[in-house]
Parts: C-alpha cells; structure tokens; sequence
C-alpha cells in the first residue's frame, strides 16, 4: 500500500469489502465517488423543517381517525384515503428527501404505484365479479 | 493509484469472493450443473414418453407421481436455475463492471451473498426429490389446489407439510428471487453509478442496457408474486384459506400472482440474450449496430408492455371474457417491438463483411429458431387459438423455440464469444462448429415433430399416452420416439462443448487482447481480466459500435479511442 | 492491503451510491407490499362482511403504532441531521429512541395479537370456520400477514438500525444513517397504507 493519505474528517468506504479504504483529502478530488462525509458534492439536499412536517403528520392521523364521526361512510373513506397518501407524500418528499432527489427517483417511485395500478388492473374483474357467495354449504 | 493485490486465502479468492467475475463465474458454473440436472430430468421422462412401460437406462422404472415431479422441476429448474443465473447473473455480473469501465459492481458484499442464496435455493430444490413424498408435481406453475394440500390433507400435519416437496419448492423459489433481486439491485446502481467517465447513456453497450431493463422488470413484477408465494406457503403449511374458494379465497387469484411476475420473467430471460446478439452481430459483420437507440426504445417499449399481458397464459382458467380481449391484443401488440428488434439486427448483417465464426453461427441460429417460436406465439396469444391449443405439445413445442434458443443458443454464443475475455484463451473452432449444428439439428428433431402431436390433441401431462388410443395413433407416437431419441442426441452433444472447454483450458494463453477485433470496453482490458479490471481507467470517447469508421486505419475502433 | 480508487468513476446522476441502491431496494419491497395491499383490497371489494371483522380490530393501539412510528421516523431523521453535522454521540441517541420506537411498536403490537387470539381470531381461526364464517376467517388471514410481513419489516429495520449504531461508533459510515432512515421511512408509510386498510375502514 503505497499512497495513504489519512486525514482529519470523517471518511466514508466504497464498501466494506474493499478491505480498508485508501483515505483521500477531503477536498483532492472533484469526481470522487462517495469517499468523504458529509459531502457538498452528494449531500446536496437540504433538511426541511421535520418538526414541522411530524406535527402535520399528527394532525393528519386526528383527521382520519375523526372524519368516520362527521361525514357519511363513503366520504369519510375517501377522506381517510386522501390523508393516507398525503401522510405517505409527506414522509416520502421530507423524511426520504424525495424532494431532492434527480427525477430518476420519481420515475422509480412512480413507476411502482403505475405496476400496482396495472395488476390491481387486471385482477379485478377476475375476483370482485364473482358471485359474492361463493362458500358452500354443509 | 495503482491495483495492489493482498494475499489472498483460497477461501476469499474463489469462494466467498466479492470479486464480480467470480461471482459471475461461480453462476455461471452453477447454472450449468443445474442445466446438467434438469437435461437429466429431460431425458428420462421424454424416455418415458417415447417408450412407456418401459425401464428407463440410469434411472429404472418411472411412476405417474415421479413423472409430474421430474416435468415439473424441469421445468423449474431450466427456468430459475438455468436462465436466470446464466443470462442474468452470470453474464451480468462478469460484464456489467467490464463493459461499462468500472472496477467492480456497486455493492460487492451483496453480489457474494445473492450468490450464496442461490446456491441454498439450489440445494433446498435438490433437496425436495427426497423428502416424504417426493418433489412437487403439480406443474411449474405451481397452481393451488396441487400446491396448497395443507386444506385437502385429511390429517394436517404442520411439520409434514412445512418439510413436503411443495413447501421446499416455494421456499427454493423464494430464496431464488430475493438473490436474484440483490443482483438486480447491484445491477441497476452499478450502471448507474460506476460508469467509466464519458460513458454517457448512448455509449453504454447494449447488453448492458437489456441487462439493467430485464432486472427493472424482474424488480417490479416480482414483488406481488412474493407476498403471494407467502400466501401460498401458508395455505400449504398451516391451512389458511387464501387460495381455497371453499374458505372464501381464490385460486384464480394465485395464477394472476403467478404470472404477473411468470411472464415478464420471459423477458428477463430474453433481454440478455438479445443483448448479446446485439454485441456479437456488429462484431462479426464489421458493422454498427443498426438502430442503436431505436433498439433501447423499443427493449423500453416492451418492458412496458410485458406487465400488461400476463392474462394470456390463462385464457382457459375462467377469466373474465372482457379482459381476454385486453390481454389478447397486449400479447400481439409485445411482438412489435421484438420484431423490431430483430429487423434491427438483421439490417445489422445486411451488407456486412461477415465472419462465420463459432460465436456468429450461435447467434443467427438463435435468431431462426427464435423466429419459430415467436410466430407460433402470435397464435397462442390469440386466446381464440389458446382455448384449442392450451396444455397440449404445441405450447411446449412453442415455448422451448423460445426459451431454448434464448438460454441455450444465447449462453453458447455469448461463452463463445467471451471466453477468450474469462480465460486468455480460445475454443477449438471445428469442435465449435460440430457442437453448433448437432444441437441446431437435434433440437429441431426434438420440438418440431411437437407441433404437430399438439394439434392432434395430444396433452402435455401425461405420462403414458398408450392408455388413450385416440391420442397414441400413429405417427404420433413414432414422433414422440423421434423427439426422445433426438434429445438424447442433444444432451450427448453437450459433451463436445464441455470437452471443448476442458482441452482449451489447458492449452496455453493465447496472450491475443482483443481476438475477435471488437470495439467494447471489455477487451480494453487484459484477458483474463486482473482484479481491479482496469489499469489505467479508460476513458470513453465514442459509442460501442464503431465499425469499419471511413477514417480510421482498421475497421473497428474501440470505445476509448479518442476522436480525431 | 489494496486499494480501489477509481478516479475516472464519476457518478453521473449525482445521487450517492448507497442511496440509490437504498432507493431501488424499498422500491421493490414497495411492489411486494403493493401486491399484499391489492389482493386485500380486491377481497374488500368482494366482501362487504369484512367491515364487521374489519371492527374487531383495535383501532386505540393502532392508533398508538402509527403515532409510535412517526415520532420514530422523526428520530431517525434528526438521528441523519445529527450525523450530517458529525456529531457521532447525537445521532447514536437518536437512533436509540427510534430503536426503542420499534420496542414498542412490537410489544403493543403483541398485546393487541394477544387480544385478538384470545377471542378466537387467529390465523385460521377455527372458531369462525366452525360457525360457518369462512369469509370472516379470511379476513384475519389477510389480517394477521399484512400485519405480520410489516412486523418482520420492523424487526428489520431495527436489526439494521441497531448493526449501523454499532459501526458509526468510531465515526466512520455515518452516511449510513440516513440510509437506515430511509429504510425506516418505509417501514412507516407502509404502516400508513395498511392503518386505514385494516383499522379505520369499517
């Protein structure tokens, strides 16, 4: 082992694996890949206001535990759903840093919804158009 | 910084290793021992057709139950065990890193243990042939009720049936997947991340694009299939209802798990093999590759469109008429992009200055026979056409033109190609050229005569045809003699490949870098390549098919040529 | 020793690599809870008796988990703001609050399946299948895996978080952190889909 250059800071490995890992200055190279932390080249999100958001989150969880009380059956579904996916948006954008992330992410994340989407799709007829019951008797 | 090597432990170099090549060759060899077991399997039930009644050479006699257990592990084994490792992991893992200019995949520590889920799927499905009862026979699709007998049992038993031939299937399967996803997840960040600099999006070879498309499908359509599998495992083990209409459940609901992930799985097998006719064809006519990003966007076309068409494989459980029609004209309209894919390759060769080399003849024989099998798929997936046909020889005539093809043809070209990149040395060529045309001619021998006993009705799950007089007329069973007899030529044929490679793996490094003049990154580096791939670290400065450049003093130009 | 720098090595999308592959990772685990959530959803549908099984749950300690999860998920990502700013001790405490998050997730969540079992409702639940309610005892089926996968996810998700702690101690992977984070996250908002699926919706 030739060039090993320890420096004070806080190193990060490629991985494990690679046995130890040859130790860089934090600011020696433009294009390295994942060596130092905290990082300015791909720590590049910001930290939104999480006490913030938990507090949101909450207040969410009241409403749809509420809303079966106020509305109707069917609204208070909905209702229930629809703070469901702003709940799952909030921790997804703040507490993944989706917002941050390149659109690369978002494709993925939405392409997962997109397959659900697809087979609940194609399911449906198949188990909800059946004679309801369809238990046989004794 | 230069590649030191440490001292490495026998342990460390070539069995726990995290070095991708390993990794891709300790798949690779796995997945040729599988092939080894599930040929076997081949043979003695097609043995068994062509000759009922009869004691079967190293096996004996074969019952009705061992008959479904061997078709259905073949058929497991050839698909998960054989495919996935081979095409996917194998070829994966070994040039993924090397085509795209990196030192090794993203997270190594996770390549080591995918493979060594694998080979514990491996030994949990060997595994099941000797438990009480024998290894699972109800088809590879593995419907309930066959599959979930913890609510027929009269006598559940929790430790009967957690340790049956069913149970270790769905776990065999199960460890399969998640090692598969731990590549698939290696794969994806690896391109994404490691790339070589100058390697942008429309320098990346294609192999390793359909590589990286075929582990997103897999990722995705997988999923629902696990927590089905899950479903499944407990249904069989401690008599839950999921899949027992009795209970409340469906068994419908289990073929539409099982195939939402069972037919993009299709072309996770295919998308490599493609991929590597699409590496070897420029090479070999001194061409580009025609259509290069028309390609990536009709593999991305068909990605799409391959969750959208599962249905087809159940036109006759009972679906709902309405969605037969939506899936019928999804399964034809998934023929477009492959057809153009194929066009592509073909106006690759149109006009090339070919070479007929071993690797070559592979690959446009994988695109005859895949031809066969493609058109025949065109009817079935007409769900008219599927209600006759379903579940007699022709669909399996039909899906070993595809599949065969696609794993076989597509890993002997592709072992053809590379194995100068893994040894430092070449394939005897007229031993090459032997083993090529016996499989090409055998292996119609055995599935083209199929057809026909498909459409004279004869149905693909029965063990000895000689009970039913309407279906055992003749030619049909001479047919049946035929395929046996050509089949077992195909699997003695197997073994001028593997004298092949033992006497080249003896001789000598050729010490030649790059032998078939191809321009990718691969064989920028040595061969075999050093551990750390690369020293220096090349740099991109073109695409992957620069053939036979005007300017240029020869006709190929690889990757890290800079331009003039 | 060796040394694996690969200066040419670029990323191009600038998105670290373990982030990407902690992306990809719960992208997958995502369609497997997708297809969990479908096939009872699809079930919902074709049994409208599965409100009144759906009422038997305890909506209280569901309640109390989703509560739980959340202010575990805000801990972890102050246990990330902790490890940003290198401060090891912080984020170890932090990451130890979420850890015990999980305890408790796991212990009311076993009050509650001890609850449940107590009145017949198991995962055959043999009661409802000799009273003649198959469909009833479906229900718990759904019941007790949907609930049972996302309890295997949390002990998960503690095991990482709790190997992690162990590895930061000297300062080193602190990126980690949020990496297990991420992870956490997901544990909670499947939490969040399956809370109004099995608890709310009567």
């Amino acid at each position: 082992m030739t060039s090993t250059i320890v420096t004070p800071g806080i190193h990060v490995g490629l991985e494990d694996s690679h046995g130890p890992v040859s130790f860089q200055p934090i600011h020696s190279s433009p294009d390295h890949d994942n060596v130092v932390y905290p990082n300015e080249a791909t720590d590049y999100h910001g930290h939104p206001h999480y006490g913030r958001v938990l507090i949101t989150l909450l207040l969410l969880l009241g409403v749809s535990l509420t809303v079966g009380y106020v509305f109707s059956p069917g609204i208070a579904i909905a209702l229930i759903f629809l703070t469901a996916l702003w709940k799952v948006t909030l921790v997804v954008r703040n507490f993944m840093h989706l917002k941050y992330e390149p659109l690369f992410i978002y494709i993925a994340i939405a392409a997962v919804a997109l397959i659900i989407y697809a087979f609940f799709f194609g399911v449906y007829p198949d188990i909800t158009a059946v004679p309801r019951d369809v238990t046989f008797p004794h | 910084m230069e590649n030191t090597h440490h001292k490495q432990s026998f342990w460390s170099k070539y069995v726990f290793s995290t070095d991708h090549k390993t990794i891709g060759t300790q798949y690779m060899i796995m997945g040729m021992i599988m092939a080894g077991v599930g040929g076997y399997l081949a043979y003695v039930f097609r043995y068994n057709l062509a000759f009922p009644g009869k004691s079967i050479p190293f096996y004996g006699m074969l019952g009705p139950q061992a008959y479904n257990a061997f078709v259905t592990i073949h058929g497991m084994i050839m698909v998960f065990w054989v495919g996935m490792p081979v095409l996917l992991s194998a070829f994966g893992n070994y040039l993924i890193p090397l085509m795209i200019g990196s030192d090794d995949m993203a997270f190594p520590t996770v390549n080591m243990m995918s493979f060594w889920i694998f080979a514990v799927s491996a030994l949990v499905l060997i595994a099941s042939f000797f438990v009480p009862g024998g290894a699972f026979g109800g088809g590879w699709t593995m419907y309930p009720p066959f599959s979930a007998g913890g609510y027929l049992d009269p006598n559940p038993n929790f430790f009967k049936a957690l340790f049956s031939g069913t149970s270790l299937l769905i776990l065999a399967v199960a460890l399969e997947l998640v090692a598969m996803l731990m590549g698939g997840i290696n794969f994806l960040v690896t391109t994404i991340n490691k790339r070589a600099k100058g390697m942008t999006a429309w320098r990346i070879p294609i192999i390793v694009w359909f590589l990286n498309i075929a582990a997103v499908i897999f990722m995705f359509s997988v999923g629902p299939l696990v927590a089905g599998a899950f479903m499944l495992l407990f249904d069989n083990v401690l008599g839950t209802g999921f899949y027992d209409p009795h209970r409340g459940g469906d068994p419908m609901l289990w073929e539409h798990l099982f195939w939402f992930f069972g037919h993009p799985e299709v072309y996770v097998l295919l998308l490599p093999s493609l991929g590597v006719l699409a590496e070897i064809l420029p090479v070999f006519s001194r061409k580009p590759l025609f259509a290069y990003k028309t390609i990536i966007y009709l593999a991305l076309a068909s990605a799409f469109l391959s969750v959208l068409v599962w249905a087809h494989h159940q036109f006759v459980a009972g679906i709902d008429p309405r969605m037969a029609t939506f899936f019928s004209i999804g399964t034809i309209l998934i023929s477009i992009p492959f057809a153009g894919i194929f066009l592509a390759f073909m106006a690759t060769l149109w006009g090339g200055a070919i070479r007929m080399k071993v690797p070559m003849m592979w690959a446009i024989g994988f695109i005859g026979l895949f031809l066969v099998g493609g058109l025949t798929g065109l009817f079935l997936g007409s769900n008219t056409f599927d209600i006759y046909a379903h579940d007699t020889y022709f669909v399996v005539a039909h899906f070993h033109y595809t599949l065969f093809p696609d794993i076989f043809f597509g890993f002997f070209a592709a072992f053809y190609y590379w194995f100068p990149k893994f040894s430092g040395k070449q394939l005897n060529s007229s031993m090459g050229k032997w083993h090529f045309w016996l499989t090409f001619i055998f292996f119609n021998g055995v599935f083209f005569l199929l057809f026909f006993n498909g459409l004279a009705g004869q149905h693909r799950r029965i063990n000895d045809y000689s009970s039913f007089s309407l279906i055992s007329r003749e030619p049909y069973q001479t047919f049946e003699q035929i395929a046996t007899i050509c089949a077992i030529g195909l699997m003695l044929t197997q073994f001028i490949f593997i004298f092949n490679v033992v006497k080249s793996l003896r001789k000598v490094k050729t010490g030649v870098k790059n032998p078939w003049e191809a321009t990718t990154l691969e064989w920028v580096s040595d061969s075999p390549p050093p551990h750390g791939n690369f020293n220096p670290y090349p740099e991109v400065f073109r695409g992957a098919y620069d053939y036979s450049l005007p300017d240029a003093e020869v006709d190929f130009t690889p990757q890290n040529t800079p331009k003039a | 020793m060796e040394t694996k720098q690969n200066h040419l090595t670029i990323p191009i999308i600038k998105i670290p690599q373990g982030r990407l592959g902690t992306w990809v990772l719960i992208a997958g685990e995502l369609v497997i809870f997708g297809g969990l959530i479908c096939c009872y959803l699809l079930f919902r549908i074709r049994y409208p008796h599965w409100g009144a099984m759906a009422a038997h749950t305890n909506t209280f300690i569901g309640a109390l988990n989703t509560v739980v999860l959340l202010l575990s998920s805000y801990t972890i990502v102050r246990a990330h703001g902790a490890a940003v700013k290198l401060d090891v001790a912080k984020a170890r405490l932090w990451m130890t609050c979420t850890l015990l998050g999980g305890v408790m997730f796991l212990v009311d969540k076993s009050i509650e399946y001890a609850h449940e079992i107590s009145e017949g409702f198991t995962f055959t639940s043999p009661k409802l299948v000799a009273a003649g309610d198959h469909v009833g005892s479906l229900f718990w089926s759904f019941y007790y895996i949907m609930t049972g996968l996302h309890g295997a996810h949390v002990l998960a998700g503690m095991t990482a978080i709790f190997i992690v702690m162990m590895q930061i101690r000297k300062g080193n992977n602190l990126h980690r952190v949020e990496l297990v984070g991420m992870y956490w996250h997901m544990v909670d908002l499947i939490w969040i889909f399956l809370f109004p699926l099995l608890y709310i919706a009567k």
